[in-house]
């Protein structure tokens, strides 16, 4: 299997540091606070937030208690997978976006209440974990929870000696170590780096985390802008440009 | 007086800490004041007896008002839903004149239903399911339920049905009369005050 | 939960022949059809019927016939309720109600003592009989509730299936070889005759009057409904009744005749749509 052609070209014909398409669109469910949709490439993921609501359950006094689910479609998938919602895996990656968001999240504005995320993801074809961060992003915009900086988040790996930049499926199941980041773009920090499946030299490491910067510094522009466009299009209808 | 500006992003920088004050929907932080939403920024002219003198940048979302929650000290409007022994249970409807996008729990307990002779007060001659009352946020209390209080002339019944379905009419402070079958009832009932903008105050 | 306010105020508007958005007994409400939302699935449709909001996607994959049925293909149903839609959703509860609504698809959709499905012509889709065949996965995902999810579901299904192709099969190695080997060609495919297949017209009554396409809060007043399977040719598939208060046969009778008529009509709209944007 090339996952790096010699001119230089990936499986889907991208160059090594290319992202993929990135769609984004804003208040997709009316019955949520604030929603959001996601695609990066063919990956789609849906996300909802649910609050500031009254707490069922734990409550802390001084701030916002977050929840967060992912769930999967058995269509989403090369092949349709029936069993459980939620795998181990699920739990895990729920657990990530969890903390990368509310890090974000001005939880003490907000006491004594709780924030539901929940994540459906439509179509699995890599970055799913990048895109459920980038989805729940825009949804907690879109629901106006108050937030200390936007969040861009992908997916980084090595292959065939080549930093790659957004892996789809096929490169993610190429064996090769995966770094998923996400990044605030304002405050230039890093809010998570994780790092999967493999070993890598430091010097190669330096070289992935700068790349995967540099991929949600594009992220974040985009999400910047979509969030733009939909307020813009929300104040004409409104007719207060 | 206020002067609006573009549209802007939570992290957006707005400003300075010591040429601004930060307002609704922007926070400070290291000396600067970002935005917190995404909205359009606006700068209003100091306060008049403000203890600064500084304009004040806030940044108001497209979708109208952001989400209200009740804080300690809010007065809210809620519907009595069930009687306990020592509490009456309330939803809470409403935080101040803003009806809220969620229903939360509040309890009123024996305690906190008047100032005065505390022991002697009993729940169901204070409050009856169904009953609208004005209260005031004590505390966070347990995971299930705010703390309220109702121990202000102000706060109390403020709309309450007579077993014939129909309104009753408040008769002093701690009664109130159905106007057709002259039945009286025993509530702590809130003084209403006429005028509007005094109580909207 | 719905108040006694509520309660009376629909069911009286209704006794007067109007809904509270202004519609007619029979009218349904305004839907959103978009077909193709999930690009890699066979088939796939997003219904937003008023405020009810449902995706539904198809996959066809090779599997195994059912034992008692081996020269036939398979049509299975699965039912989610999203948390995305309300926080409700999440959990047991969420499958309990999904596994009824799975129930009611397959009643409705493929029935039939002969094997026959409603609608899809199941023999066309075995491979290898006793072996092999092709197995439709319906996979819904209801994204909000606001009454009437039967009927958004097979709308969204309608366009769904109008989508898929079956790839053609060439069987290289076959009936004498232990396993036998396909050669599938994806080029060679054919569309999938989903023409036949019926839609659900939920029928409910609230005191003397019909209604079609109810709401949540409708849903709450009426004494009992009725999910209707109908097909393009206004014949009735299969029926599920729901709630538990007894009612008349000629109620019933005159429900389905209402749905007899109503069916044609929206498969005739969704049909015109699809047609459109599938560009066939």
């Amino acid at each position: 299997m090339e996952y790096v052609t010699p001119e230089g070209l990936r499986t889907d014909g991208r160059r090594p540091r290319e992202l993929r398409k990135l769609g984004c669109q804003l208040g997709t469910l009316e019955s949520a606070d604030g929603s959001a949709t996601c695609e990066m490439g063919f990956t789609k993921v849906l996300a909802a937030v649910f609050g500031p609501r009254d707490t069922a359950g734990k409550l802390h006094p001084d701030r916002a208690v977050v929840r967060c689910q992912v769930a999967t479609a058995p269509f989403s998938a090369g092949e349709r997978r029936r069993r459980g919602k939620r795998g181990p895996l699920a739990t895990e990656q729920a657990a990530t976006i969890r903390e990368t968001l509310a890090e974000n999240i001005h939880l003490e504005l907000l006491p004594r209440t709780q924030i539901d995320l929940y994540f459906h993801v439509l179509q699995a074809d890599g970055g799913i974990l990048s895109t459920c961060l980038n989805a729940g992003m825009l949804a907690l915009a879109d629901a106006g929870i108050p937030l200390k900086d936007l969040v861009g988040s992908c997916t980084v790996g090595y292959l065939e000696s080549t930093p790659l930049l957004d892996l789809n499926y096929i490169e993610e199941s190429g064996g090769g170590p995966l770094l998923p980041m996400a990044y605030q773009p304002n405050m230039d920090k890093i809010l998570m780096l994780q790092m999967d499946k493999g070993k890598l030299p430091v010097e190669t490491f330096e070289v992935l985390a700068t790349l995967a910067t540099e991929g949600c510094r594009a992220v974040t522009g985009q999400i910047r802008q979509s969030l733009m466009n939909h307020t813009k299009q929300l104040a004409v209808a409104r007719g207060s440009v | 007086m206020s002067e609006r500006g573009p549209v802007v992003c939570p992290g957006d920088r707005l400003g300075q800490e010591s040429n601004y004050i930060a307002g609704a929907g922007t926070y400070g932080r290291e000396g600067f004041i970002y935005a917190s939403i995404v909205g359009r920024q606006e700068v209003t002219s100091a306060q008049g007896d403000a203890e600064k003198k500084l304009p004040i940048v806030t940044v108001t979302s497209m979708k109208g008002g952001g989400k209200v929650v009740p804080q300690i000290g809010d007065v809210v409007t809620g519907r009595v839903t069930r009687l306990r022994q020592q509490a009456a249970v309330v939803d809470i409807l409403c935080v101040g004149e803003r009806a809220l996008h969620t229903k939360f729990q509040g309890q009123i307990r024996t305690q906190d239903v008047r100032a005065k002779e505390i022991d002697k007060v009993t729940i169901p001659t204070s409050f009856r399911p169904g009953d609208l009352v004005r209260a005031e946020v004590l505390s966070f209390g347990d995971a299930n339920f705010y703390y309220l209080s109702t121990a202000k002339n102000e706060l109390g019944v403020v709309y309450a049905e007579s077993p014939a379905g129909v309104p009753m009419v408040p008769i002093s402070w701690q009664d109130m009369q159905c106007p057709q079958t002259h039945v009286r009832e025993r509530r702590k009932v809130a003084k209403v005050v006429q005028n509007t903008q005094e109580a909207s105050k | 939960m719905i108040s006694a306010g509520e309660r009376a105020y629909i069911t009286q508007c209704v006794e007067g022949g109007l809904r509270g958005d202004g519609r007619g007994c029979l009218d349904h409400r305004v839907t959103r059809l978009d077909v193709g939302t999930i690009p890699q699935a066979n088939g796939s449709a997003r219904v937003q019927l008023g405020g009810t909001d449902v995706m539904v996607g198809v996959k066809v994959e090779i599997g195994a016939p059912l034992a008692f049925r081996p020269d036939s293909g398979r049509v299975e149903f699965n039912v989610d309720f999203s948390p995305c839609g309300s926080p409700d959703f999440e959990g047991k509860e969420g499958e309990v109600l999904g596994a009824d609504l799975a129930n009611a698809l397959a009643r409705s959709v493929v029935v039939g003592p002969d094997g026959k499905a409603g609608g899809l012509d199941l023999a066309t889709l075995s491979i290898l009989p006793g072996n092999s065949c092709w197995v439709i996965f319906v996979d819904a995902l209801i994204l909000n509730n606001d009454g009437s999810l039967l009927d958004a579901v097979t709308m969204a299904m309608r366009g769904a299936l109008a989508e898929i192709r079956i790839p053609h099969v060439e069987i290289t190695k076959g009936d004498s070889a232990e396993v036998p080997e396909f050669e599938i060609d994806n080029e060679k495919s054919s569309k999938l005759d989903a023409g036949a297949v019926p839609i659900i017209v939920t029928v409910a009554k609230i005191g003397r009057r019909y209604l079609v396409d109810l709401t949540s809060e409708e849903e709450l007043c009426s004494d009992f409904s009725l999910h209707i399977a109908v097909n393009a040719e206004g014949r009735v598939c299969g029926v599920t009744k729901k709630g538990s208060t007894p009612v008349h046969a000629s109620v019933m009778q005159e429900m389905l005749e209402l749905a007899q008529r109503i069916g044609p009509k929206v498969i005739e709209s969704l049909d015109a749509y699809i047609v459109d944007v599938l560009g066939e």
